[in-house]
């Protein structure tokens, strides 16, 4: 059990905090990238079926 | 590994495996920050600090693991011309650089209140900054060119060329005297760590280890739809 009081837990606390924004931050960029992608390949395949259709 | 050289087949099976990944990745994180927290015993020396390895070591052990994993796709790339090879050690280059920036970052932090020092130019933190500079320039290298084939075969030089700094960054403790301790998990006589603490580092590198492949296969999509747009752009170019 983690004594929250000890020294240097500041240090302990920093660390994890540091770790698990950074993880976050790459997670979330990776998630968001995706959608976004995904997003534009759709328009495009729509842009792409609308063209053949008034043609 | 033919299988999953049709980018529809990967995007078929990534896609079944992925919500149970995430649910896997969360609930070894839960168990492994519960264990890292309440369920193991501080350092008689280091006291609290010594948590900090929970976080430090997996970083570490992924920045190694994942730049060697690059090297091996790139050699694929290189000799068996595998299409999905290149688009995997470009998107796993990100994450690697992450985890190695979270391994000196955690390392500093970790070192100031043990050593009374943020930094040393010892081998060990040398040679893992190197490999930080290593992750930097691959993706600098794939950014510098429009036309990504001329990116690929370079940036399959720089993985190949890079990988020989993962044996200096492993071995370095034992060829120079170095701040750094010694290897204590992977050595001759196995590990030198007690079980109460070597359980929850098992569990938190297993967290790390699901996040990564979670995310990599994420990134991979990612690639994949990226040139599927880029070969759209030019066939709608062409077609003008």
């Amino acid at each position: 059990m983690i004594d929250w009081n000890a020294d240097h837990i500041s240090f302990v606390i920093v660390a994890y905090a540091i770790v698990f924004l950074v993880l976050a931050a790459v997670v979330g960029s990776t998630l968001m990238c995706a959608s976004a992608l995904k997003k534009t390949l759709r328009n495009m395949k729509l842009a792409d079926a609308g063209q053949k259709d008034t043609v | 590994m033919q299988i999953f050289a049709n980018p529809n087949r990967f995007f078929q099976i990534a896609d079944r495996a992925m919500p149970a990944l995430w649910m896997i990745t969360i609930a070894s994180f839960a168990v492994a920050l519960y264990f890292a927290f309440f369920n193991s015993p501080a350092d008689y020396q280091q006291g609290e600090t010594v948590r900090i390895m929970y976080v430090h070591v997996p970083s570490a052990s992924l920045a190694l693991f994942i730049y060697v994993l690059m090297a091996l796709a790139s050699a694929m790339a290189l000799i068996f011309r595998h299409p999905l090879a290149d688009a995997a050690a470009k998107a796993a280059a990100p994450l690697g650089a992450a985890f190695c920036f979270l391994a000196l970052v955690t390392g500093s932090i970790w070192g100031k209140p043990m050593w009374g020092t943020w930094w040393v130019w010892d081998a060990r933190l040398t040679s893992m900054f190197v490999l930080l500079l290593l992750y930097l320039g691959y993706i600098a290298v794939w950014r510098a060119f429009d036309d990504p084939h001329r990116a690929a075969s370079l940036a399959r030089i720089v993985a190949l060329v890079g990988v020989v700094n993962i044996p200096i960054v492993k071995f370095s403790v034992n060829w120079w005297n170095t701040l750094h301790q010694p290897a204590s998990i992977v050595r001759m006589g196995g590990p030198a760590i007690d079980k109460s603490i070597l359980w929850p580092l098992g569990l938190m590198f297993l967290a790390f280890t699901l996040l990564f492949i979670t995310t990599h296969l994420v990134a991979l999509k990612n690639e994949v739809r990226a040139r599927k747009i880029r070969a759209e752009k030019l066939k709608t170019m062409g077609a003008r």
